[in-house]
């Protein structure tokens, strides 16, 4: 019995040792997002226009099954991505053709990448942010943009 | 994020009853449980049903051992997507090797690290 | 047991089944479930956990975070397995810990341990798979059959 509960311990603390770290994160970005209150999920820069990211952000997040998102754009590129509510989540695939196919029809001179991954959501924010902090120009994003899209098809 | 915890808690338990169902009141060994259930995910994949239940609870369905066909009829899927019939053999154990191969390296080396007890 | 096996059993015999039955124990089914539920829900959190660490500090998406997932778990249970903790956990918990690939682990691990005595090829090599074998067996079957099906029909049946 004694050693029962030593065991049970054991996986106790390995999962309070593991649970923590996420908890952190998320206070980090909640953290973050609580700066991003004034904004509205694109950046506000004068080196690279963001008007066309700040439309889609809107667009997408009018959606019922989107609960955030996030978007940067360039020239001829529109990197978006978003998390679904949780009871949407069986439907994610379909809600992934459905925002590509929304946002294609909307720009249509736009190469769209899309995504609903939490790596990507949290990327995109990283760049995001550092449009914002003018600490990007057209060639840098262009190639951060074409490394996430990699990233976003990525298969197992 | 924290119901995505949730989530993957239920599910995966769920999947655990149903394990533990099969084991009382069937009366089936460990071994046709886990077999039983392999065969369940695949057929779940075939229908295409197991990737939304991934989307939505996470680990909860890819650390029980039915992700474990449902990663087989994957590849398999993938392989024959791409080169016609023959993928289906070809392509089968391209998604799962991490399980299986982990399995096999690290039951070597807790064999050469480990006694056996009792 | 039958009715009609009883009816040729004498009195006595009768009687000492009805005793038995009372004091049969029996399968504390809903306990059991309970314990799987607990269990196996929790290795599946600590499964979540470790795929957002993944994510957070490595390059890994959603997607892609599955296969290190997998592997550190199974790490975890040669571990647990080695000191003795994983069948203290798996007396207790039965299917929880039995189902998750950490069982799959602990199965081909505990056997790769146990038959260490016997040689590492005669011994080890050959007994590794003995629970594990039939998983394999007929998940791979399994899934071959359904990919055959789903890709004739998907090809020739003009489905999907």
């Amino acid at each position: 019995m004694i050693k029962q509960l030593i065991g049970m311990m054991i996986i106790g603390l390995l999962l309070l040792g593991c649970a923590r770290e996420p908890e952190v994160k998320k206070q980090s970005i909640q953290g973050k997002n609580m700066i991003q209150l004034s904004t509205d999920g694109t950046a506000h820069s004068n080196a690279v226009s963001q008007s066309v990211a700040q439309q889609a952000v809107e667009q997408v997040k009018a959606r019922k099954e989107i609960r955030d998102a996030v978007a940067v754009n360039t020239k001829n590129k529109l990197l978006l991505a978003y998390q679904v509510k949780q009871m949407d989540r069986f439907r994610m695939r379909q809600i992934e053709k459905d925002v590509k196919q929304q946002l294609e029809l909307l720009f249509p001179d736009h190469d769209i990448i899309v995504s609903s991954d939490l790596k990507l959501f949290w990327k995109t924010d990283e760049l995001r942010g550092k449009i914002q902090k003018d600490d990007m120009n057209e060639r840098k994003l262009d190639k951060q943009i074409e490394k996430l899209k990699k990233l976003s098809e990525e298969r197992t | 994020m924290m119901a995505m915890f949730f989530w993957a808690f239920v599910v995966g338990g769920i999947i655990c009853v149903i394990g533990q169902i099969m084991m009382d009141v069937f009366k089936l060994t460990p071994a046709h449980t886990l077999s039983i259930l392999v065969v369940v995910g695949a057929i779940l994949d075939g229908f295409g049903l197991y990737e939304p239940l991934i989307d939505f609870a996470g680990a909860g369905a890819t650390i029980p051992i039915t992700s474990f066909g449902n990663a087989l009829v994957h590849g398999a899927l993938q392989e024959a997507d791409r080169h016609g019939i023959i993928g289906v053999l070809t392509g089968m154990f391209e998604v799962t090797s991490a399980g299986i191969s982990a399995a096999i390296v690290f039951g070597f080396i807790g064999a050469l690290l480990f006694r056996p007890k009792g | 047991m039958a009715n009609e096996k009883r009816k040729n059993l004498t009195p006595v015999q009768q009687e000492y089944h009805l005793f038995e039955k009372e004091r049969e124990t029996k399968r504390p089914v809903f306990k059991n479930c309970l314990r799987a539920f607990f269990v196996g829900g929790l290795i599946c959190a600590v499964g979540q956990a470790i795929s957002y660490f993944y994510m957070y500090f490595f390059d890994f998406t959603e997607q892609t975070a599955g296969n290190p997932t997998v592997a550190t778990m199974v790490f975890l249970s040669m571990i647990l397995t080695g000191i003795g903790v994983y069948d203290r956990i798996a007396q207790f918990a039965g299917a929880g810990s039995a189902v998750p690939v950490t069982g799959f682990g602990n199965a081909v691990i505990s056997a790769a341990i146990e038959h260490r005595t016997e040689g590492f090829v005669l011994g080890v090599g050959s007994n590794m798979f003995k629970l594990a074998g039939s998983v394999i067996l007929f998940g791979t079957f399994a899934a071959f059959v359904v990919a055959l099906v789903k890709t004739i029909a998907v090809k020739w049946g003009g489905l999907g």
